[in-house]
């Protein structure tokens, strides 16, 4: 009975929530934290959450990053949460930001990007989005090949062609 | 609800290796919408036929393509987005900031060298609606001049270093360039102005226009005037009124040294 309501609940009163990744690995959060996740709100709304939330498209290593973001950026909504001692600050989450999204490079922050969509947390398909572009931005058609391991399936004249089309933008 | 990825007619990359050609197309579009940049789009647009077929088929371009002349075009990375070209002169092109409400600093842009000049902060609750120069930048041999709603200016326009404008009752100033600085302090009655009898349109509005003429030497006044156009009834209840244009006018400003209260001439083109 004890151990069942301290499964259940956290000293300030939130509900735990456990989230299972696609390889098993569980997860255990306040509602506060799963819920910045626009999916598992929806699914806490209609309390199907008991036997934990099973994530079929997302691997353990890419949840731990998830949930991390989410504890981080759980803020003034978690104030319940030993867990979170104080709310961090605006500048610790900018930080934290920062150094999350200049660590990621493929094949994360493609698994990253499925997984902030699926899970629908905004703000960090917002911050993957823009990693992504700017990893794009400036680049010649050649250097995103590269850098995305993406292979040219153009014909040789096809290629001329587009080039032809807007030869200002492929100036090197 | 998370969003569905939508993978219907996209095209594969033939290479196993790659999972970013396979990425969902609402979050390709989520990508581009953060490449504001033309050429941006247009080299994603030339990495294989996946992305050719997202960029191309989806999503809106930029609205602005940063002209100019064959063989020629500038982007601005990022800068294209929030601000707009209000006049031009030479190699100049006068940019105003659109991203926020005035106070705001206008600059001059030389898109072939990418020079910019800035021009002194305005501060009028009115956005510019044109900037003019007297001459190529950089200043003090060029004036720069803008205009706005709050004199209820309607147009501007330099020729030969005096500054013209016709205001919304198709009154039309002329400044010396000296005086420019401090026109807004000048008392009208020492402005040098040309009177011009006015008929009020009959209904709808007019708006005028001014043009340097330089081989005659001659600004030219434009005026259009718009019509009410009743179209029909489409069901909803309200006829909508539609303006027209009724007609132009055109005439030669023919300048007087006089002082308020004199009429000035008026000739039809």
């Amino acid at each position: 009975m004890a151990a069942a309501a301290a499964e259940a609940t956290t000293d300030g009163g939130g509900k735990m929530i456990i989230l299972i990744s696609a390889d098993g690995k569980r997860f255990e959060v306040t509602e506060a934290v799963a819920s910045q996740s626009q999916l598992i709100s929806n699914m806490i709304e209609d309390d199907c959450t008991e036997n934990g939330v099973r994530l079929p498209n997302v691997d353990g290593d890419i949840l731990t990053m998830v949930v991390d973001y989410c504890n981080m950026h759980a803020g003034d909504a978690a104030a319940a949460g030993d867990t979170m001692k104080a709310s961090s600050t605006e500048e610790e989450l900018k930080k934290f930001d920062a150094e999350l999204v200049q660590a990621l490079e493929n094949p994360v922050l493609f698994k990253l990007i499925l997984a902030a969509n699926f899970l629908n947390i905004k703000s960090l398909l917002d911050m993957t989005c823009q990693r992504v572009a700017d990893m794009m931005s400036g680049k010649t058609p050649e250097q995103m090949r590269e850098t995305f391991s993406i292979e040219n399936d153009f014909t040789p004249e096809e290629e001329a062609a587009i080039r032809q089309e807007n030869a200002w933008a492929f100036d090197d | 609800m998370p969003r569905r990825a939508k993978r219907g007619r996209r095209q594969h990359c033939s290479s196993s290796l790659s999972l970013w050609c396979d990425l969902p197309d609402d979050l390709l579009r989520d990508v581009l919408q953060r490449l504001p940049a033309l050429g941006d789009r247009l080299r994603f647009a030339a990495v294989c036929r996946a992305w050719r077929a997202a960029e191309r088929s989806h999503y809106p371009r930029p609205a602005v393509p940063w002209l100019v002349a064959p063989g020629h075009c500038v982007s601005l990375h990022g800068g294209a987005t929030d601000v707009v070209c209000r006049g031009s002169f030479d190699n100049w092109l006068a940019m105003v900031p659109t991203s926020s409400p005035p106070p705001y600093q206008p600059f001059l842009l030389n898109p072939f060298t990418m020079a910019t000049v800035k021009l002194p902060m305005w501060t009028n609750p009115e956005t510019i609606t044109k900037v003019v120069m007297s001459a190529s930048p950089p200043p003090p041999t060029a004036t720069a001049a803008a205009a706005s709603r709050v004199f209820y200016i309607q147009d501007i326009v330099f020729l030969e270093g005096k500054l013209y404008a016709v205001t919304e009752a198709e009154e039309i100033f002329a400044f010396d360039d000296a005086d420019i600085e401090h026109y807004s302090h000048l008392p009208s009655d020492q402005w040098r102005w040309t009177h011009v009898d006015k008929q009020a349109p009959a209904f709808g509005r007019t708006e005028f226009y001014l043009v340097a003429c330089h081989t005659m030497g001659k600004v030219l006044v434009v005026s259009r005037d718009f019509g009410r156009a009743r179209v029909p009834d489409t069901g909803g209840g309200r006829a909508a009124a539609r303006y027209h244009t009724s007609r132009f006018k055109v005439y030669v400003v023919e300048e007087h040294d006089s002082r308020r209260g004199d009429p000035g001439e008026r000739r039809r083109g």
